[in-house]
């Protein structure tokens, strides 16, 4: 490869007016802005995400950059460690920037978190890691905050309690 | 600062959250986090949906009792194949006249009454959504009576296509076959067909096993449905002890859409009550389990002892393939069964069942229907239910 195709910049700007260079090898793995790079890059133009803040910007650059094999285990130490906040804002920008497996992993990991809600008779916790609020009307929540506590695992036999409407 | 609202998470991004739970279990949790994912949830159970969770979700058991104290009364009870031995009270109520529960389908209890009506009803179906729902009342069958009234087969879940489902009954010592399309005032009779001994439904077709262990396919768009020959007979070579016994043929659809034939061989033996009176004791001794391979453009069954992740549920219900590797407790190449038998054939109420391991041919579970059914009394046979997400918080 010549030395003048070396890996060219492309600028973002985050939510909170933070000015982010990106390198190009990184840049087109968003699918969002992959056509515009080579505009952008001509015209020295600064791309605006008026959804993904700095610190979520440089998580998405962070997976990026790693390889597929390493994914994996960066998933695990980030998400373990993500409070739900970091989780939510991760998915936002993997959708807007359109980064289609991290939007999977994401979603993976939301996904048994939420399986976790029913597992645990404390769901509460849960629920505060993913920082989501029950909006169920208070005998609602509280039916089956005790379904849970004395069904604990035979989740199945919830499934039939929910839904034979003992929950009206 | 909180500025993550995951109740209001955009549509498209909960329904990748969605699409990535795969027992119904963990769609019901997901359900009961708040408000906006319940509705959703609710909304995006469609059949497809429902099809793929329930490839992963076993049957409950059902069990209607009625107590010695309150002998008018029936109660649900079911159980959850996590602990067999331990039931859970779903309801109680009051039968209408002499109705028998004649198994399940589709998560559809059916029963029939003296006046030959079959009522299918959904338990899982909240009854304080009006009632109208949660039960569905057939025209009566001509001709026949509650015993009579050997199976009910559902094409579909008539909750999730109300206008578009078949109901086909076998009925009859002679195994025939009538089927009522939802809407009909008639049934419909198959033509050319006797000695059915299980039916199944799949991809716009009924399959219907007969007592020469051959399946025929009936189609029930035509103007005269009748049986059409799919598979050659079976003929198993059985021990002389098996050819004493009693046989049951079921079939089943894998997964993987295989066509599966069961043989369950049964013994029954007399043995004496509490108040030493003789009784017949029906109990299954073993199962056989064919699966219809196609070599060279002709169909062949052919013996298998390994269902791979298979669990498979037979008794008054339709025959059902779970795959088990998804779900804590369920155990694969296994066949969970039910069996009852009549005072008018064995004296009394006589019932089995348990888990059966089709590769060591060891049962599980043996004793579970004696702590379920001693007390209280049951006069209908323990049945698998295969649940359905019907939430309405």
């Amino acid at each position: 490869m010549s030395s003048s195709k070396k890996s060219r910049i492309v600028k973002f700007k985050t939510s909170d007016d933070k000015t982010f260079e990106v390198e190009e090898a990184v840049a087109v793995q968003f699918e969002t802005i992959k056509s515009m790079i080579d505009y952008v890059c001509a015209n020295d133009c600064t791309i605006p995400l008026p959804n993904v803040n700095a610190k979520t910007l440089a998580m998405v650059v962070e997976w990026c950059k790693k390889h597929a094999d390493e994914r994996d285990q960066l998933m695990e130490v980030d998400v373990d460690e993500a409070p739900g906040a970091v989780l939510y804002d991760l998915l936002v920008a993997a959708t807007y920037l359109r980064v289609e497996d991290l939007i999977h992993r994401v979603s993976q990991r939301v996904s048994k978190m939420v399986i976790e809600i029913g597992k645990l008779p404390e769901e509460e916790d849960v629920r505060k890691t993913i920082n989501i609020k029950s909006d169920f009307p208070p005998q609602v929540e509280e039916e089956l905050r005790k379904l849970r506590r004395t069904l604990g695992p035979l989740s199945d036999v919830l499934v039939l309690f929910v839904s034979s409407g003992l929950l009206e | 600062m909180d500025q993550s609202d995951w109740a209001s998470l955009p549509e498209d991004l909960l329904d990748l959250i969605l699409s990535r739970l795969v027992t119904l279990s963990d769609y019901v949790r997901f359900s009961t986090v708040c408000m906006p994912w319940h509705t959703f949830a609710l909304e995006k159970y469609d059949g497809e949906r429902h099809r793929k969770l329930s490839t992963h979700q076993p049957p409950l058991l059902f069990l209607p009792h009625t107590r010695g104290s309150k002998e008018k009364e029936t109660t649900i009870f079911i159980t959850s194949i996590h602990n067999l031995s331990k039931t859970y009270e779903l309801e109680s109520f009051t039968p209408i006249g002499n109705q028998r529960w004649r198994g399940s389908s589709h998560g559809w209890l059916i029963s029939v009454d003296v006046n030959f009506v079959i009522t299918l009803s959904n338990p899982f179906c909240s009854k304080l959504k009006g009632g109208d729902d949660r039960i569905i009342r057939l025209p009566p069958v001509p001709h026949t009576n509650c015993y009579h009234i050997v199976k009910v087969i559902l094409s579909a879940n008539p909750t999730m296509t109300p206008d578009d489902y078949t109901v086909m009954i076998m009925f009859n010592m002679y195994g025939k076959l009538s089927c009522i399309r939802a809407g009909d005032k008639k049934w419909t009779y198959i033509n050319k067909c006797h000695d059915v001994d299980d039916v199944i439904y799949s991809k716009g077709l009924f399959y219907a096993l007969d007592g020469t262990c051959s399946v025929s396919t009936c189609d029930i768009s035509e103007h005269y449905p009748k049986l059409n020959k799919v598979s050659p007979r079976l003929s198993p070579n059985l021990s002389p002890y098996e050819e004493l016994q009693e046989i049951k043929n079921y079939i089943v659809e894998s997964a993987g859409g295989d066509l599966l034939q069961l043989l369950r061989f049964m013994d029954f033996t007399i043995v004496l009550d509490d108040k030493m009176k003789r009784i017949t004791r029906v109990e299954t001794k073993g199962f056989k389990a064919f699966k219809l391979l196609f070599l060279n453009g002709e169909s062949e069954w052919v013996e298998t002892k390994n269902l791979g992740d298979g669990s498979l549920f037979v008794g008054d219900n339709t025959s059902t393939y779970v795959s088990a590797s998804n779900f804590l407790g369920c155990h694969p190449n296994s066949i969970y069964f039910t069996e009852y038998c009549p005072p008018h054939i064995c004296f009394a109420h006589s019932y089995d069942m348990g888990i059966y391991n089709l590769g060591d041919g060891s049962f599980l579970q043996r004793d579970c229907v004696s702590k379920f059914l001693s007390s209280p009394v049951s006069t209908s046979p323990p049945i698998w239910i295969q649940p359905t997400f019907q939430g309405k918080i």
